[in-house]
């Protein structure tokens, strides 16, 4: 008895000791989680005040003009890059942009990239847009510029100012430039008009064809097969490069190419592809091959997709076609081979063989390829940028996989002493990456430009043509 | 023990050689769905194929798996009339089986066509060695 009580008080003493280190223990956790619920509220309101758009002044046409020649202040076009390369979007009277402005599409807020915000800050710093300047954002939607200008407020710019381009672009004496074969990159919604049978801006042939560009046989190409612009039909890129060098087929073979996909000189035919550099690729041929109308789509599948269009799964069959009614190549000069490669190389004051692939490719450090043992490049090519490694191209893309501004690809050129008044061929590994560029050349509106399609992989194949490595001498 | 032990050398040939036979598989899979795979195929095929896949290399091939064949079986037939070893007639059966695969698919010409032949081809080899490599180890154990 006298033991039990004594263990009862103990016991009592115990409980009530174990009491208190709960109640405390619980009222910690309460205060723990109160306080990180606080700190996440913070963080909500923060969000949600970063969310809140900020102010922005408006511009007079008259003060833009003023302001457009000053060193502290900078236009910037905020719409999509197709609307900046030329075409008429979102009811304005003339396409293009402001001349002397720079880009930063809205659109490439929206992008989910992993590096995205290291990309836009290089972006900003590249196209010197910075806190000591008074930068004016034009739209024509009355969305974008408020889009970019809350982004540009989290960089700490401030002295910010809206601007509808509409007004510019109904006056025809202020200055608005496109580039002259911008209709050769197409926007999604213009391809959505032409494969619903309306006829789009610069479409005049009456016929069309839309492709989707991939290596693959079409029962493998899960892109395709998940879903493809509307009347797609497939190809296979390798219906135009052959092992083991991949290079272009013979000129006979293109023509059998170009009959099987009924690519003819009147056509209008639309490439894209997931990976954008594929349907660069078929469209260098094709224009080779003498099609007129090559149009493709700028940033690839993703704008398709990102526009929100419909898509199909019903594979469509090709439709080839008996005669090409033109000579094949009827663009011979387009794709040059390796002699008149060795040619260019020879004229070093008139022309440039342009290297297009990365920096480690260049110089010899890596041949960018596990299938290509051989490093370094053709001597005396110059490096024409493009990108981490063999399958990618950021140097000429924005992150969003359209076309980078035309001033800051002939800048990049510029240090290397590549000038568009040049006779400029473009190389790669085997022609993919150059036959991207060679496009942008062309929308650019260069008219002595080429591609070296069989690139490094056939001129590294012969020991007896000259290669050099290491870093160069800058021009 | 010697049971154990042998299941045990067992399991670790089979996984072995299994694990060999992985690569070929993948990477004829993979040759029709990616480009750089099918691209390093043809590369291997240019570096080696005219080496090792050459007439008088596949000559050899052909020598090599037929008369390895012809052992297996006669190595059957002579010790399940003298010694019913079951642990042994596994192993001589599985290289039976194995080396009868390795004669069809050099002698085949249906094969000649996948992408990986090559690797397929070391696969086998590699397996085939590994196998009478595994029924050495059993006849040495067995002191037969």
């Amino acid at each position: 008895m006298y033991n039990y009580k004594i263990v009862k008080n103990l016991g009592g003493k115990h409980m009530r000791k174990f009491t208190k280190h709960l109640l405390t223990l619980c009222v910690l956790i309460v205060s723990v989680i109160s306080i990180s619920g606080c700190g996440s509220q913070n963080k909500e309101s923060n969000s949600n005040s970063k969310n809140e758009s900020v102010s922005l002044k408006n511009i007079s046409t008259k003060d833009l003009q003023d302001k457009l020649d000053k060193s502290d202040w900078i236009v910037v076009d905020t719409r999509s890059n197709d609307a900046f390369n030329g075409w008429k979007l979102d009811g304005i009277k003339r396409g293009g942009h402001i001349k002397g402005a720079t880009d930063f599409s809205a659109n490439w807020l929206k992008v989910e990239d992993k590096d995205k915000d290291k990309k836009l800050d290089e972006a900003l710093k590249t196209k010197k847009i910075t806190s000591d300047k008074n930068v004016v954002l034009y739209d024509a939607n009355g969305k974008d510029a408020q889009d970019v200008a809350n982004y540009l407020s989290t960089k700490g710019i401030k002295n910010l100012y809206k601007y509808d381009v509409r007004d510019w672009a109904s006056n025809d004496k202020l200055s608005m430039e496109s580039y002259p074969n911008y209709q050769m990159l197409v926007p999604p919604s213009w391809v959505k008009d032409l494969v619903d049978g309306k006829k789009p801006e610069t479409y005049t042939n009456g016929k069309f064809k839309v492709f989707e560009v991939a290596w693959g046989e079409e029962s493998k190409d899960k892109d395709y097969l998940n879903g493809h612009i509307k009347g797609a039909v497939h190809i296979n890129t390798d219906e135009i490069e052959a092992a083991p060098l991949w290079s272009i087929k013979s000129d006979k073979d293109l023509e059998q190419f170009a009959k099987n996909n009924g690519l003819t000189a009147d056509t209008t035919i639309v490439f894209y592809g997931s990976d954008p550099m594929a349907s660069y690729r078929i469209a260098a041929i094709s224009k080779y091959i003498g099609v007129k109308d090559v149009r493709i789509l700028n940033g690839g599948f993703a704008a398709w997709q990102n526009a929100g269009y419909e898509v199909e799964s019903k594979s469509n069959p090709k439709q080839p076609v008996e005669t090409l009614n033109m000579t094949v190549p009827a663009n011979k000069d387009y794709i040059v081979d390796i002699n008149k490669a060795k040619e260019i190389l020879a004229d070093k004051e008139k022309s440039k063989l342009v290297d297009i692939r990365s920096w480690d490719e260049y110089i010899g450090k890596t041949s960018g390829y596990e299938d290509l043992k051989y490093k370094g490049r053709p001597e005396g090519s110059v490096w024409g940028h493009a990108g981490s490694d063999a399958v990618h191209l950021e140097d000429y893309r924005n992150i969003d996989n359209t076309m980078r501004n035309s001033s800051e690809i002939l800048a990049m050129w510029k240090d290397w002493g590549i000038t568009p008044d040049q006779r400029l061929s473009f190389f790669c590994g085997s022609g993919w990456r150059a036959a991207e560029v060679l496009t942008y050349a062309d929308v650019m509106g260069l008219k002595n430009i080429s591609l070296y399609s069989n690139g490094w992989y056939e001129w590294s194949a012969d020991k007896n043509n000259p290669v050099e490595s290491g870093e160069p001498k800058r021009p | 023990m010697q049971n154990s032990r042998c299941t045990a050398l067992n399991i670790i040939f089979l996984l072995v050689e299994g694990i060999f036979l992985i690569p070929p598989i993948a990477l004829e899979y993979l040759s029709t769905r990616k480009m750089g795979v099918i691209r390093y195929l043809v590369y291997l095929d240019r570096e080696y194929g005219e080496t090792y896949l050459s007439n008088t290399y596949l000559m050899f091939y052909k020598i090599g798996v037929v008369t390895l064949l012809i052992i297996s079986l006669t190595l059957l037939i002579s010790y399940y009339k003298k010694k019913r070893n079951s642990n042994l007639f596994v192993q001589l059966f599985l290289n039976i089986v194995l080396n009868s695969i390795g004669v069809f698919f050099i002698f085949s010409k249906d094969f000649y066509h996948l992408n990986a032949y090559l690797i397929f081809l070391a696969s086998i080899f590699i397996v085939l060695t590994l196998q009478n490599t595994r029924l050495f180890i059993e006849f040495k154990l067995r002191k037969v």
